[in-house]
């Protein structure tokens, strides 16, 4: 069995009447890269955070490595959320040590080489960082571990096209290829030829879940333009 | 885990805690001089008279602010680094949530307790420093005499410090966790959440007020004589039994309480979690 992410009759509700998830059933095998896609409020989110072990599912189950989110799966999985988690009175360094002290798997000099590369300063405060260098830094910090499950939640939605370029390519050159990729964002077009997988999900549901191959010998579009079709208002 | 959490949490901390406990040895210090020098206090100059005014107001405000700055500021840091955007990178640290409060719970404590010892030295040094610049001494003998208590043995008196010192251990614990846990329930609201915790955190003050004081009626008719301290104590040891009995009494109420909110915060933890 090579599946990293088994999820079965994943459910969670915020309230009675509307399911932010509802009977998920997805399996994520490994070594693969996953565009997690939908339309806003249509559970991606919930979705990651149950993942995560941010949230504890209403029913249904979701296992990574077999396991249930938890301590042992948290040292398996880098988590980029959407938001900016660093502690604005810490510095970059402090940050990196913060890393190296609780990720076993955490590459200190990857670390420090992906941020000289971008010319930011590890004695810099957070504070004193801009918006898009903050989440460079924490792009950084994940990408930096070998990790066997990446999610990343909006790692391009913040920055300019040409930072987008660099943290695909940080993304890309980073992550161990052993390892899966989840990637949840808004902006297809940008990442759709680094996918190999796409996960559409709707309403709290599964929609789709193929290899961008199939999408585009099938349906003869991109996936961006099947998106646009499968979400159409 | 729980020691690098522990180092790390006090690495956040001890700078601006510090600082806050620095100003008041500081202005101990600008006090225990001349309070000691001889008549310092029944000086008759309108300049030393002021003086004294503006000092111990500056001072009374000081330990006011030390008092209540300590408890906010480990509250305000539990909920930023929990329950804020902080609060995506803690929980997913591969850590337990016990792990998580009990870091964050002993630094809070530790300082809880080195404040207190502060405020209380610095006020003891004080009035030491009044009584020698005043020339008069302390006779303990003719207080213990003068209540009726008569001879107070050392032990006597290292006990009761003894006790006493459990007791603020076992009420900074109570103190800590019922912040700590007035911020997660405060979190489970979808909006207002500080107000929330704000207005938890008062609750459990009245219901441990109103708990104090029927456990103090119950000892007290069960002691007799209707008062809890209307009692005639024919000796130090009885006095000091009777209230040995009752710190004992009360800690232990207030180690259940403290249980009580820990087990309750881990819980909301590991079930409610509701990061915006």
């Amino acid at each position: 069995m090579n599946a990293l992410v088994e999820c079965r009759g994943l459910t969670k509700s915020y309230d009675k009447f509307f399911p932010a998830v509802l009977d998920l059933n997805i399996t994520i095998e490994r070594g693969h890269i996953i565009g997690l896609l939908g339309p806003n409020g249509s559970g991606k989110t919930t979705f990651i955070k149950m993942l995560n072990g941010l949230l504890t599912p209403t029913e249904g189950e979701i296992l990574i490595n077999g396991m249930v989110p938890g301590v042992e799966t948290k040292k398996i999985v880098s988590y980029l959320p959407e938001r900016t988690y660093l502690s604005a009175q810490k510095t970059v360094e402090d940050m990196v040590n913060f890393f190296r002290d609780f990720y076993e798997d955490f590459k200190e000099e990857r670390a420090y080489a992906m941020l000289s590369s971008l010319g930011i300063n590890p004695k810099s405060k957070l504070k004193t960082l801009s918006k898009g260098t903050k989440e460079k830094v924490q792009l950084i910090l994940v990408m930096s571990r070998d990790a066997q499950l990446y999610v990343l939640d909006e790692p391009i939605a913040g920055v300019d096209p040409a930072a987008r370029d660099y943290i695909l390519r940080t993304i890309i050159t980073n992550y161990n290829p052993d390892a899966t990729l989840i990637i949840c964002t808004h902006l297809i077009s940008d990442i759709e030829n680094i996918l190999d997988e796409v996960i559409f999900i709707k309403n709290g549901q599964l929609a789709v879940q193929s290899t961008v191959e199939e999408i585009r010998e099938k349906n003869g579009k991109s996936v961006d333009a099947y998106f646009r079709e499968v979400f159409a208002c | 885990m729980l020691k690098k959490l522990f180092v790390h949490e006090w690495k956040d901390c001890w700078k601006l805690v510090s600082l806050m406990n620095l100003i008041v040895v500081l202005l101990t210090l600008i006090g225990v001089v001349p309070l000691s020098q001889q008549d310092f206090l029944k000086s008759s100059n309108i300049i030393v008279t002021v003086g004294i005014v503006l000092y111990v107001t500056i001072y009374i405000i000081a330990l006011i602010a030390l008092s209540f700055f300590v408890s906010l500021f480990f509250f305000i840091r539990f909920y930023k680094n929990m329950y804020t955007d902080e609060g995506y990178l803690m929980h997913t640290l591969p850590v337990t949530k016990a792990q998580l409060v009990w870091s964050k719970a002993l630094v809070a404590i530790i300082w809880h307790l080195i404040t207190v010892f502060i405020l209380s030295l610095s006020v003891l040094s004080l009035v030491y420093a009044g009584i020698v610049g005043s020339g008069e001494t302390i006779d303990f003998a003719q207080i213990s005499s003068e209540l009726g208590l008569g001879y107070i043995s050392t032990w006597s008196y290292v006990a009761l410090i003894t006790v006493y010192v459990f007791s603020i251990v076992v009420g900074s614990f109570m103190s800590v966790f019922m912040g700590y846990l007035s911020v997660s329930i405060g979190q489970l609201f979808q909006k207002q959440k500080v107000i929330a915790a704000i207005g938890v955190y008062f609750g459990f003050n009245f219901l441990i007020q109103i708990i104090s004081n029927i456990i103090s009626a119950i000892l007290n008719y069960s002691m007799g004589n209707g008062t809890l301290y209307g009692q005639n104590f024919n000796s130090a040891e009885d006095f000091f039994g009777y209230t040995f009995m009752i710190m004992g009494i009360m800690d232990l109420a207030i180690l259940v309480l403290a249980g009580a909110f820990y087990f309750f915060t881990i819980y909301i933890m590991k079930n409610k979690l509701n990061l915006d």
